[in-house]
């Protein structure tokens, strides 16, 4: 088994495919934390007094939690192909540590965007209704930060 | 219905829907339809279902989005003092 080792696929190569799968849903579940939870303390500050705007004042949860399932869905991409060293080589292993990166920290920073304009925004929606669309519309930026994230990520992953 | 229980139970059956239509889509179409239908080879089978789940992720979020928008619209706020 072991003289099977080359330089191309050494014993070490499935390390830097697992790194990547592992970041990839550690940086973008810590992104979504931080967005559920900084969005949560305004909803519920701002639900005090406005208790029927819940439902639209929810989105920014959802986002962040669709943040969360981008890194969900490259890592389990990536461990579905991880296999034993001398068919996985090293080339393939940088290649999901570079997917993996990608992706988790594009979810950190687009989890940290949606946790603070977030928070922000459902605070002024619950004192000017027509700040929603707004909101929206800038949440949706955010989120898209995450998809770049994941664009770059899945096209490493299919090289 | 309660506006309480209704708005709980909407909010409950959007977030099942969230979650839950991701996956089922990415497992539905890499095992019957790019690998049982099309027989494309399981990588490119993962690659393409993880695709379709996060359209299908994000018509879920634009349902969910468009309902917020247009219930607070019906819902007005009833004054009690």
């Amino acid at each position: 088994m072991a003289d099977t080792f080359t330089e191309g696929s050494p014993v070490y190569g499935p390390f830097f495919g697992v790194m990547g799968a592992a970041s990839a849903i550690i940086f973008s579940s810590l992104g979504a934390a931080y967005g559920t939870a900084k969005s949560g303390t305004g909803i519920a500050a701002m639900s005090v007094m406005r208790p029927e705007l819940i439902m639209k004042c929810i989105i920014p949860v959802v986002m962040a939690g669709i943040i969360a399932i981008y890194g969900l869905v490259i890592s389990v991409l990536i461990v579905s192909n991880i296999t034993e060293p001398p068919s996985y080589t090293l080339y393939k292993g940088f290649l999901h540590l570079g997917a993996g990166l990608a992706v988790g920290f594009s979810g950190l920073a687009a989890g940290f965007a949606i946790g603070i304009a977030g928070d922000a925004g459902v605070r002024g929606t619950a004192q000017q209704p027509r700040l929603f669309v707004g909101m929206i519309l800038i949440l949706i930026f955010a989120e898209v930060l995450g998809l770049y994230g994941l664009i770059v990520a899945i096209y490493l992953y299919a090289k | 219905m309660e506006p309480q229980l209704s708005t709980f139970s909407t909010i409950l059956a959007y977030s099942i829907f969230i979650i839950a239509s991701p996956i089922a889509t990415f497992f539905v179409t890499k095992f019957f339809f790019f690998e049982g239908l099309l027989g494309v080879s399981s990588t490119g089978a993962n690659i393409w279902s993880a695709v379709m789940a996060v359209v299908m992720l994000h018509i879920a979020m634009g349902l969910y989005i468009y309902r917020a928008y247009f219930e607070a619209e019906r819902v007005k706020p009833e004054k009690v003092d």
